[in-house]
């Protein structure tokens, strides 16, 4: 391999040298390589894994064993119940489970990329709560689901149509009187105050609808995120979000890097970087990479320790970057062969007759979320955050025919230990299903934000995208780093191109240039 | 909802991705042009740098979609991405006829697609070039610049192009016969090809077309089973998949 790889590099002059170098293959670098291949810039991608989407990774089981062998500073304390299960290579498990808003930065860019080709995706089916009484309750999250409810009195459906209608509204939220002297107002209490919701409402709303990791989150950032969720519905289905296939970020992240490679990108994967040097006044960079003899020289280097970093964006996407701080996640991974959560069957149609035969049963879920509201666990759940379990079937290609993997997420410190953190969510969670299903394979671990990147030390030709915190609320990892591969995008653009043009290009509009019409449609 | 604006109840066309293999610069997309292009000139120009080719191929009463995957010059640093093999149901597995080493390269391919494809794939290999060695194509140099051109992805271009005054059959270092003796061994479809002549490039996608299991693909289709590995692919999952590009207008806020 390494002989080829010789004679590639060295089969012209110039052929090492590039415009931009961007370093890491996770989601926010991947949409901004794609950017500025499409840009027309000469780009090379690099990361040290052998694999795409770097901590956003999808991954094969034997994968993410491979993983686990080598704990980092960004994910560690592995445990798991086994080595072996049956069919590894059918599994796509996902670092960063996360839901995708259906209107929003990320959908915007998959659409405007044309990456949405590439990649398949499935509406989510069911959101439920855990009640303290071992049942899952589902959400009412639209106005069909509310009427229907025969467990919520009228009074308290009253009390929730106001709400939502206020949350969905067009108005601006800093105008209304509800929100006077009280932006700052934790959400549940909120809720409670100005609503006048129960504590069953208010926990389905604030967890399970707005997706708060904690009871302090401030109202007004979590107001305008519902807002953007409550109106993401009806686009591609009832639900406000959707799932993509084989484990959802790195698949898309791959479909990035795929098109920044069709515009032109050269791709080096699973080699280590052994030296990144730059000219005495940083216009060029210079990087050794393992096995590749040839230098690979850049004009910007996107990605690395040190240089200008390109801050998270400062609105309500990234409610944890601006409101509260960023917290390590334990995380569980868990294959079970029983659904633990089913949608209830078809209502029959309002004029159909009466039809003989067994009443139609629920059928499992095949992707669905289940939220743990904080103190919701009897026994060793947490007081103070709430815990999401994201479960995805054999519809969401991530699995194969009769099994689930369940993702459950908590925020937590440092120091915890994710194992006895985690096991009486995912014990809860099974216990819906049957009282002595046992998961197929668990696995418990820490996240913490990938390394923080070092001060600026002023290398005019380097950006350093900030790191996304490694928990966000389900539906908002995706949309941040779309948001902030934008922001990286910009930056980088100033760099490449001074002058005011940019501004005038990034007042214009979006990062995608218009789609070649009809290339996936061919025919007729 | 996605699925019926899609348009598929009137296309009855079954889907097909096939992914294309090979050294860079031994014509892999050469090999594609021309088979799409022959068949298409009338009605479109392909586009280059698309995200995927798609071409019909029609088999006695049913017609085939193939999507058809270039790698983006993604092979170079084997930095292939696992959503390039995924749902493949064909692969094309090129090498040159000139050239000993892309044929073992070939078989590298092949090998990963075994290890990293679905297990029904169809592979068919390409001993691409055999224009440059027949005695009776007189100028073979001018083949390969023409081939080479369409490679400007693989910009490292052919090395060691044919010397125009070579007696063509010594260009050849894969004799026919080796080539037909791996490819029966391991179970692929075989042709010599010529994406400058056009010799055996639409024979080799006839071919993959015959082979395709396609009622297995038609199943999983219906069945929406979509399982990992499974023939169907974007196709199988369809049923309950969300096309992104289906809806373009989201509702007014549609909860109250």
């Amino acid at each position: 391999m390494p002989k080829v790889v010789t004679r590639l590099l060295m089969a012209s002059d110039g052929e090492g040298d590039f415009d931009v170098v961007v370093l890491g293959t996770g989601l926010t670098e991947s949409i901004a390589a794609a950017a500025l291949a499409k840009a027309g810039f000469k780009v090379a991608h690099l990361d040290s894994n052998a694999h795409y989407g770097a901590g956003e990774a999808s991954l094969s089981f034997d994968e993410l064993l491979e993983l686990q062998s080598q704990p980092s500073t960004q994910f560690f304390k592995f445990s798991r119940t086994t080595d072996v299960i049956p069919q590894p290579r059918a599994y796509s498990l996902s670092l960063s489970p996360s839901l995708i808003p259906s209107t929003g930065p990320l959908i915007d860019a998959l659409v405007g990329s044309g990456v949405s080709r590439y990649g398949g995706f499935r509406l989510l089916e069911r959101v439920c709560v855990y009640d303290p009484s071992g049942t899952a309750q589902p959400v009412p999250g639209s106005k069909e689901d509310i009427f229907k409810s025969r467990s919520i009195s009228l009074l308290e459906k009253r009390r929730l149509m106001r709400f939502l209608q206020f949350a969905a509204s067009t108005d601006a939220l800093e105008d209304r009187k509800e929100m006077q002297g009280n932006a700052q107002t934790p959400f549940p209490v909120f809720l409670k105050t100005v609503f006048s919701l129960n504590d069953d409402m208010v926990n389905a709303i604030a967890y399970a609808l707005a997706y708060c990791l904690t009871p302090n989150e401030p109202a007004m950032p979590v107001l305008h995120r519902l807002r953007r969720y409550l109106r993401a519905a009806g686009r591609y289905g009832a639900s406000p979000f959707l799932i993509a296939h084989y484990g959802g970020s790195g698949e898309i992240a791959q479909g990035f890097c795929r098109t920044a490679a069709v515009g032109g990108a050269v791709y080096i994967l699973g080699r280590k970087i052994t030296n990144i040097s730059s000219t005495e006044d940083g216009t060029r960079h210079a990087i050794q990479v393992e096995d590749v003899p040839d230098v690979v020289t850049c004009s910007l280097l996107v990605g690395g320790q040190s240089g200008d970093v390109v801050p998270l964006p400062q609105d309500d996407l990234a409610p944890v970057s601006t409101a509260t701080q960023s917290y390590p996640v334990a995380r569980c991974i868990a294959i079970v062969d029983q659904p633990v959560l089913f949608n209830p069957p078809p209502e029959p149609e309002a004029d159909a007759e009466e039809v003989d035969g067994p009443a139609p049963e629920p059928t499992p879920a095949d992707t669905a979320v289940l939220v743990f509201p904080p103190s919701s666990l009897p026994n060793g759940g947490s007081t103070t955050a709430s815990a999401t379990v994201l479960i995805t079937g054999e519809g969401t290609m991530s699995c194969p025919r009769g099994k689930w993997i369940l993702y459950i997420a908590l925020p937590t410190t440092a120091d915890a230990d994710p194992q006895t953190l985690l096991k009486p969510y995912l014990d809860a969670t099974l216990a819906l299903a049957s009282p002595d299903l046992e998961p197929l394979f668990a696995t418990y671990y820490l996240q913490t934000p990938s390394p923080a990147p070092t001060a600026p030390t002023a290398t005019p030709a380097s950006l350093v995208p900030a790191p996304l915190p490694p928990l966000l609320p389900l539906p908002d990892a995706g949309d941040a780093a779309a948001v902030h591969a934008a922001g990286v995008y910009w930056a980088a653009m100033r760099k490449l191109k001074p002058g005011n043009e940019v501004d005038e290009l990034e007042a214009a509009g979006g990062i995608w240039p218009a789609m070649e019409s009809g290339d996936a449609d061919a025919d007729e | 909802m996605a699925d019926a604006a899609s348009g598929s109840a009137a296309d009855k066309s079954v889907q097909v991705k096939l992914v294309l293999l090979g050294e860079a610069a031994v014509g892999k997309s050469s090999v594609v042009l021309r088979f799409v292009s022959n068949e298409f000139q009338a009605n479109k120009e392909p586009t280059i740098g698309a995200a995927f080719l798609t071409q019909k191929c029609r088999l006695e009463d049913r017609v085939l979609r193939y999507e058809i995957w270039d790698t983006a010059g993604q092979e170079r640093f084997h930095s292939l991405a696992p959503m390039y093999y995924r749902n493949a149901q064909a692969a094309v597995v090129v090498f040159d006829v000139t050239k000993a080493s892309s044929l073992e390269k070939a078989k590298s391919w092949v090998k990963e697609l075994q290890r990293q494809a679905n297990p029904n794939i169809v592979i068919a290999l390409a001993g691409n070039k055999v224009d440059l060695v027949q005695a009776s194509v007189s100028s073979a140099g001018a083949g390969s610049t023409a081939e080479s051109e369409d490679e400007a992805d693989d910009a490292t271009a052919t090395p060691g192009e044919t010397p125009a005054s070579a007696e063509p059959e010594s260009l050849r270092q894969v004799p026919r016969e080796e080539a037909q003796a791996y490819a029966t061994e391991a179970g692929l479809l075989f042709f010599e090809t010529s994406a400058k002549t056009g010799e055996g490039i639409v024979e080799i996608f006839t071919e993959i077309a015959k082979k395709i299991p396609i009622e297995h693909i038609l199943a999983a289709t219906r069945g929406a089973s979509g399982r990992p590995g499974a023939a169907g692919g974007r196709t199988g999952s369809q049923q309950d998949a969300v096309n992104l590009d289906n809806n373009a207008k989201p509702k007014e806020a549609c909860n109250c």
